[in-house]
């Protein structure tokens, strides 16, 4: 299991103040997994108006700071959210949309999907419903925001802690899909 | 002596990049009421940059490190020949215009050349298109500054803004206003604002030249628009706006880079080469009528 | 002093025929004393401007054909940078001919190519220059093709428009000599422009005969295709000379003979029509020269090969030096001058830089390449401050040549010819950055892993050219001087300028300045880089993908390289106009199809109709010799 406690990793000194920086002006990275992506373009656009709190959409992981899960993630797509996961830059955070990176939600016994990102990837925040309406989204960031202020949303961290816990389980589910593509090849 | 020329130049190195980012924020919140909605607030991109400054990066080999601190040096050594109202950094090169036009590019190459050596494609088409956008837009712009070197008989932006001095009407975007819309055109092309913004394109090259850019990589990025903005609404506020006392100086910046948010708020973008053909029709003829005008 | 010089070259060339083939590195090392030894001559004699010697040769009917030298401004000036480069060239072939299979003749026939260069600057007379001029046409034909079938092709191509050019311009040096009885050059113009009052035609056929010559060598519209055959198949090394040095010839005889002749008529203009205040004929030679510029970058734009790139782009900054010089005025000659010089540098940096790539990597195309910079840094520093200077970005010397170019068009305004500079020196920036971008930045391919940066011997060159190009950029008065030496020899105004300022009407730039300024940006940039958060150097495989592995679907680095067809939209702009030229061009080769089949018809089936139309063109020309003479 997880092998440090959250306070020892907590942001001190002058990451503090860093750290009001970073809440401040949170870049998403525009990765859309699962079915939540569509309540993202009302979130940014005019009628919620994200940008009121200095976020945004970015074009690439290099660029971004928060990783958005928008829902059911299948394994194939798992790959991809770990492989751009690690090329984002520190510090970096995860958010879980809807119920289905939780238990699994509605596709629970589906073969091909996960059902506990929590596994696989640190996940700071996970925001509730199926799918989350932009006020439940815009209420998740702003706790976001509180936690990284206080220095407490240290997901990455963790992850580079545990690497070898999250290594494992994420082998676990990915040697499932090998033989599918040797034989695609 | 020494000492200076050392303050002068920090006092317009800073002052260049503070305002820019100024400029930035006032702009993202213009263009959010332009949207109807409100965006941050006005000192958003120095939040922004404090982060970016503040992440880990990445680079891919030394080449790029050199080539995004060159780019940005260029941009800062230009706007140190920019006359920033009545101050100007060394008082005998009062803003020689050949001298901006050339040294801007360095800026310009050392950017492409860091991002280049990050090694993406999406990076490389990023910059020739921002290149061949660049022999569109020089074009218009060079035939201004011709004409103005003519009527002038001297290629300083000083003497330039001298003889605009008096009354609003002697400004050069009164007496040459065809000049001045074309020169303005160019300045959207040079800003890569819509619809020139082939260069970024974020839906469709995964914003171009800054795709492997991250933290205080990005962070320079970011600084060299800034800087960007100040000096080339800079270079068109002193040849068409009369320059001007400090506060004077800013207003007409701020005014020149609203003007062309507003006409990126609400336009498309153009293919690179189409915008090319543009450029190459509508505001060269512009300025050329305006250049003949003046030789006949 | 000046035919012992050349004397010993030919001597020594013909010692070092015996040198074996093992040794073949001693060869070069004799050409490389042999260059420095004439070097140190040429350095001692910049004093001694004026200082002339006389050979006999031979007398026949009263005739006397004898070699004269004299040592001008000009001449000194050019001779001295090129002898200055060849020197450092030859050091670069040391190493690199010593591993390749390089024929004894190439290095016998560099010593010619030396011997002509100061035979071709110092000559006092049309007929000595006219004996340089063709032995630097034949040696260099040997140089540039040693027996390989493409750049056979290539060379002959060159040669037969260099023959051309060669024999119009004797041509020209006959109709002056029947004229004035003499060989002279200085008689020579001043006969042609007495002759533009007396025999306007005459006097235009005549220049146009110079003109021809001067251009094809100096690869002019509509002869700028040659360098791209010939600058690109020849060896590496060669290259650099060609392009650095010896398409300089043909603006050198521009200088000799047709800029004094058109200073003349712009002084005592009731001879010709004026334009500009300068005479028409000047004017139209400037837009010559502006157009080259033009198609020239359009033409580099669009080429993959990187020697072909580089001649084009040697073609366009000839194309600026010609309108500068043309324009007449003291900053324009200064300026084209100046120009000449710095890409004579610069050009040298960028030919041997490609020339350490290539004994490298052995390729020319450029989207084969790419990723070099970080196996060979030194040669990428070359080549990069090579472009920065070619494309005229201060604080190097292509800035400070084009900086006085564009004083001279600005102030005695040609606004079009300006324009049209501007747009070739932004379009210089287009091709400058695709071959940085394809030959050294990118991706590395995996063939090229275990790279090594060349030799000590061929890296000693390239620094020294870095500090010349940054030297003469920084302080370019040490050029400036004694190009104001050549404007008192036109009896023009001298420029105002220090070593490190020039001063002209419009404006004046302090070089060390702007140089400073940029250190400075460059050292404020620095601390804010150290400012943030330490960097870490990652794969460059470890890149941006789109969230895909590039291991899994089979990407190599060598895949990931954007470079062939880098400008494909832009070049498509042009489609048009291409289809029609083509179509221009395909209807001319059916009408010369026709015509020939047409006189096939009627001269080869009967020879008397032969007979009488050679009768009848004989009887023309005899008649045109009487009413001419």
């Amino acid at each position: 299991m997880l092998l440090t406690s959250t306070k020892d990793l907590k942001d001190k000194g002058f990451e503090e103040i860093l750290n009001f920086f970073r809440k401040k002006s949170l870049w998403m990275l525009h990765y859309c997994t699962g079915c939540g992506a569509v309540e993202l373009p009302p979130t940014m656009t005019s009628r919620w108006d994200m940008e009121r709190f200095g976020m945004g959409p970015m074009a690439t992981p290099r660029q971004a700071d928060l990783l958005l899960i928008t829902g059911y993630l299948s394994v194939k797509s798992l790959k991809r959210v770990i492989y751009t996961y690690e090329q984002m830059q520190e510090p970096k955070w995860v958010i879980a949309f809807g119920s289905c990176p939780i238990n699994g939600g509605i596709y629970y016994d589906s073969y091909s999907v996960i059902n506990r990102l929590a596994l696989y990837l640190p996940v700071d925040l996970s925001i509730e419903g199926c799918m989350p309406r932009p006020e439940a989204i815009i209420d998740g960031f702003t706790k976001l925001m509180k936690q990284i202020e206080k220095g407490e949303a240290i997901g990455y961290k963790k992850y580079k802690e545990n690497y070898e816990w999250y290594k494992k389980n994420q082998r676990e589910v990915l040697e499932r899909t090998t033989p599918v593509l040797e034989q695609e090849e | 002596m020494v000492n200076n020329y050392i303050l002068r130049f920090l006092f317009a190195a800073f002052l260049s990049i503070i305002l820019g980012l100024l400029y930035m924020g006032i702009g993202r919140k213009y263009i959010a009421r332009i949207r109807r909605c409100y965006a941050g607030p006005f000192y958003q991109s120095y939040i922004d940059v404090i982060k970016l400054f503040s992440k880990k990066s990445i680079s891919h080999n030394w080449i790029m490190d050199f080539g995004v601190m060159m780019g940005f040096a260029g941009i800062i050594a230009t706007v140190i020949f920019l006359p920033i109202g009545p101050f100007t950094v060394f008082p005998d090169m009062k803003g020689n215009l050949i001298v901006i036009m050339y040294f801007m590019t360095i800026g310009y190459l050392g950017m492409a050349m860091g991002v280049a050596a990050s090694g993406n494609p999406n990076a490389t088409i990023g910059i020739a298109r921002a290149l061949a956008l660049m022999v569109g837009y020089e074009i218009p712009f060079a035939l201004a500054v011709i004409l103005l070197v003519f009527v002038n008989k001297s290629s300083l932006l000083a003497d330039i803004i001298t003889t605009q001095q008096g009354s609003i009407f002697h400004w050069n975007a009164f007496r040459y206003p065809f000049a001045f819309v074309g020169s303005l055109i160019a300045l959207q092309g040079m800003l890569g604002e819509q619809p020139f913004d082939a260069m970024i394109a974020p839906a469709e090259i995964a914003s171009g030249p800054m795709v492997e850019l991250s933290g205080k990589f990005l962070g320079f990025g970011f600084l060299q628009h800034g800087a960007q903005i100040f000096l080339e609404t800079g270079i068109i506020a002193a040849m068409f706006l009369g320059g001007g006392t400090f506060l004077g100086f800013f207003t007409k910046q701020l005014f020149l880079y609203l003007v062309t948010l507003s006409i990126a708020a609400v336009f498309p973008r153009y293919r690179f080469e189409d915008a090319v053909k543009f450029f190459w029709i509508i505001p060269t003829s512009l300025v050329l009528i305006q250049l003949l005008i003046f030789l006949i | 002093m000046i035919g012992k010089i050349l004397l010993s070259g030919v001597l020594i060339s013909f010692l070092s025929l015996f040198v074996r083939k093992k040794f073949n590195y001693f060869r070069w090392i004799l050409f490389s004393i042999y260059t420095l030894l004439t070097l140190f001559f040429v350095y001692i004699w910049k004093n001694d401007f004026y200082f002339s010697e006389n050979y006999k040769i031979l007398s026949l009917y009263g005739l006397n054909f004898s070699l004269n030298f004299k040592i001008t401004p000009l001449g000194w000036l050019f001779s001295f940078f090129t002898t200055l480069l060849t020197f450092l060239i030859s050091i670069f072939s040391i190493q690199k001919n010593q591993e390749e299979e390089s024929e004894k003749i190439i290095s016998f026939f560099w010593f010619y190519l030396i011997i002509s260069n100061i035979g071709i600057f110092f000559a006092s007379d049309f007929l000595t220059l006219f004996v340089f001029w063709e032995l630097m046409t034949f040696s260099s034909y040997f140089v540039i093709s040693p027996g390989w079938m493409k750049s056979f092709r290539a060379v002959n191509y060159y040669f037969v428009l260099s023959t051309i050019g060669a024999f119009f311009m004797l041509l020209g040096i006959g109709f002056l000599y029947a004229g004035t009885k003499e060989f002279s050059i200085e008689t020579g113009y001043l006969y042609l422009f007495t002759l533009f009052s007396k025999n306007p035609l005459l006097a235009v056929l005549i220049t146009l005969t110079f003109i021809l010559g001067f251009f094809t060598k100096s690869a002019l519209i509509p002869f700028h295709i040659w360098p791209a055959q010939a600058h690109a198949e020849a060896p590496d090394d060669f290259s650099a000379f060609l392009s650095g040095i010896m398409i300089k010839y043909g603006l050198f005889g521009n200088l000799l003979f047709l800029v004094p002749l058109f200073l003349l008529i712009k002084e005592y203009p009731a001879t010709q029509i004026i334009t500009n205040k300068i005479p028409l004929f000047s004017h139209i030679l400037a837009w010559v020269g502006a157009i080259t510029s033009v198609v020239a970058t359009f033409l580099a734009i669009e080429s993959n090969d990187m020697k072909k790139l580089a001649a084009y782009s040697t073609v366009a900054n000839i194309g600026y030096a010609t309108t500068a010089m043309f324009t007449l005025s003291s900053y324009g000659i200064a300026g084209g001058i100046f120009q000449i010089v710095t890409h004579a540098i610069f050009k040298t940096a960028i030919f041997l830089s490609l020339a350490a790539v290539k004994y490298r990597t052995h390729e020319r195309e450029m989207h084969k390449l790419g990723g070099l910079a970080y196996k060979m840094p030194v040669t990428f520093l070359t080549f990069l401050l090579g472009i920065i200077a070619a494309a005229g970005i201060p604080p190097l010397n292509g800035y400070a040549s084009k900086w006085m170019i564009y004083q001279s068009l600005l102030a005695y305004r040609f606004p079009f010819l300006t324009v049209m500079i501007f747009l070739s020196s932004t379009g210089a920036f287009m091709y400058l950055f695709r071959a940085l971008h394809s030959i050294f930045l990118g991706q590395l391919p995996e063939k090229f892993d275990d790279i090594k940066e060349v030799p000590i011997l061929m890296q000693i060159p390239m620094y020294i050219l870095m500090g010349l190009m940054l030297l003469t950029g920084v302080y370019p008065g040490i050029v400036l001087k004694p190009i104001n030496s050549v404007l008192q020899f036109y009896n023009l105004q001298p420029l105002k300028l220090t070593y490190t300022t020039m001063f002209s009407t419009l404006s004046s730039v302090d070089s060390l300045k702007v140089f400073l300024t940029f250190a400075g940006s460059f050292a404020f940039a620095f601390i804010l880089y150290l400012l943030g958060k330490p960097r870490k150097h990652v794969q460059p495989l470890d890149n941006y993908t789109a969230g895909q592995d590039p291991k899994e679907f089979g990407l190599t680095r060598e895949l990931y390289h954007f470079a062939l067809k880098f400008y494909e939209p832009f070049e498509h702009m042009f489609d048009s106009y291409r289809t029609d030229t083509k179509e221009f061009y395909d209807s001319f080769e059916r009408k010369v199809n026709e015509i020939g089949k047409f006189l096939k018809e009627t001269l080869s089936g009967n020879i008397r109709n032969s007979v009488y139309i050679f009768i009848f063109g004989l009887v023309i020309i005899i008649l045109y010799g009487w009413l001419v003479w």
